[in-house]
């Protein structure tokens, strides 16, 4: 190489070199960011759902346990009225069916504000009342399919239980499907819920980028929060299917 | 450094096309594309050294050509299948297009037989700017341990791999009129091919890190 080679191509080794620690700076410190910025924001979503959960907690607690004796009093009062005309008789009749109907519709409201069966027979015996009493409202054959004891933490518990509710929600009201199943299965210290329907589908990007998909960013954060996976297949007219994957 | 020691170094690009060919089937499409990339790399180079030791550098030229073209083609799908064109196969159709007509363009000014760098460092400044993008949305959307995506280790492999080249053999480009004895041309391939290997082991954790195609559409 002649002296001008020469000068060039040092010129160019150092170019390289300045190019190279520039590099490794920003992926440095890009990792460095998104590392903090995870963290905050997988503090901030659990907050969320935590003081969520609490507060439905609290509210499915006050209408269970002060509403419902409250009611069932003024029901055994009206019962207690001394009176023989037919009139009232009727009116008293009446009064307590509705009674009736409100105590029935207020432990329904507690019932999918925090499931009495989630909190004390766990997430499969909760799934499979959800599913029977979603079958008897919409119609719609719903398989669960479980093979395993689900050993888990009750905030993991009621993670995916919110999350099995909202996508049958979602299907039993959008997807006008004839058939949906729901699985789950335990392979490898890794939970996989497992569902999938034959319904319309719909185009999983536009929904999530027009942002009137917050039920699917409901579920992205609360599997976010379990430190799992989130995935969602869906094609017009083939049907939806969702796979999440949380660690044990 | 000899070209057989060069032949062995470029050969590097065999660990990322092996290692996606036992993982083909398994991965997730939207990888396809980049493990195309890796076997067709692979199989350049073994070209280019059979071409060389035949004495046909003539050809050599042309196979360049054609593989930067296809390179581009099939890297800008793997982006358009992680959603960066916002899934828009418009966009898509369009910058190929572009890099098309750019590409015959400048062969008809240069010659087909001689290799088109400048075709190529525009292609390779769109990868650049495609793989800075797909970054910052890793960087933003990601929620898990980013070392374990291989999103992040392809970009990061693209934007150094293509900075470099660009860097390296912008002295190429017939315009700037730099004159270079073999000598000075061996130091730059030199430089070429330690980048290329460094590129070659990114691709490598890449693949490995490449995530399974769940498909579950089997449960109905």
């Amino acid at each position: 190489m002649d002296t001008k080679e020469q000068e060039y191509y040092n010129s160019l080794v150092i170019v390289l070199i300045v190019v190279g620690i520039v590099l490794v700076y920003f992926i440095i410190t890009a990792i460095r960011y998104q590392r903090r910025s995870l963290r905050l924001h997988k503090e901030r979503i659990k907050a969320e759902i935590d003081t969520l959960e609490n507060e439905r907690k609290r509210i499915a607690a006050d209408l269970h346990d002060e509403l419902g004796p409250l009611l069932s009093a003024v029901k055994l009062q009206i019962n207690n009225l001394d009176t023989t005309g037919t009139e009232d008789l009727q009116a008293i009749d009446k009064s307590s069916r509705y009674i009736d109907t409100i105590i029935t519709k207020l432990r329904e409201i507690s019932n999918d504000l925090m499931p009495n069966t989630l909190l004390r027979k766990g997430l499969k015996n909760a799934i499979v009342e959800f599913i029977d009493n979603s079958q008897d409202a919409y119609k719609l054959p719903v398989k669960f399919i479980c093979e395993q004891d689900l050993q888990l933490s009750q905030e993991k518990e009621i993670n995916l239980y919110r999350i099995v509710q909202e996508i049958t929600h979602n299907t039993l009201k959008h997807a006008k499907a004839s058939m949906f199943i729901i699985k789950i299965s335990i392979q490898d210290d890794r939970l996989f819920l497992l569902t999938a329907d034959n319904g319309i589908g719909f185009d999983y990007f536009s929904k999530i980028r027009d942002n009137s998909g917050l039920g699917l960013r409901n579920l992205q954060s609360r599997t976010e929060v379990m430190g799992g996976e989130f995935n969602c297949v869906s094609n017009p007219e083939k049907g939806t299917a969702y796979t999440i994957e949380v660690p044990l | 450094m000899s070209d057989t020691t060069f032949f062995i170094l470029s050969l590097s690009i065999g660990f990322p096309a092996i290692l996606g060919i036992i993982r083909f089937r398994k991965m997730d499409p939207a990888y396809h594309p980049f493990i195309y990339y890796t076997c067709l790399s692979l199989l350049v180079e073994v070209a280019v050294y059979i071409l060389l030791s035949d004495k046909r550098k003539d050809l050599v030229g042309t196979v360049y050509n054609l593989f930067a073209l296809t390179e581009f083609c099939l890297l800008t799908r793997m982006f358009y299948n992680w959603g960066l064109f916002k899934r828009r196969k418009n966009t898509f159709t369009y910058i190929i297009a572009f890099s098309f007509l750019l590409f015959i363009g400048t062969l008809y000014i240069r010659g087909y037989d001689k290799t088109n760098y400048f075709a190529q460092i525009v292609n390779h400044f769109a990868l650049i700017f495609f793989s800075i993008s797909a970054f910052n949305r890793m960087i933003l959307n990601e929620k898990n341990n980013i070392f374990k995506n291989a999103k992040f280790w392809i970009c990061i492999s693209i934007i150094i791999y293509y900075t470099y080249f660009i860097l390296m053999n912008t002295e190429q480009l017939s315009f700037l009129n730099i004159k270079r004895t073999d000598a000075f041309e061996n130091k730059i391939f030199q430089i070429n091919a330690y980048t290329n290997v460094l590129a070659s082991l990114l691709y490598t954790v890449a693949v490995i890190w490449i995530p399974k195609n769940k498909n579950i559409i089997t449960l109905l």
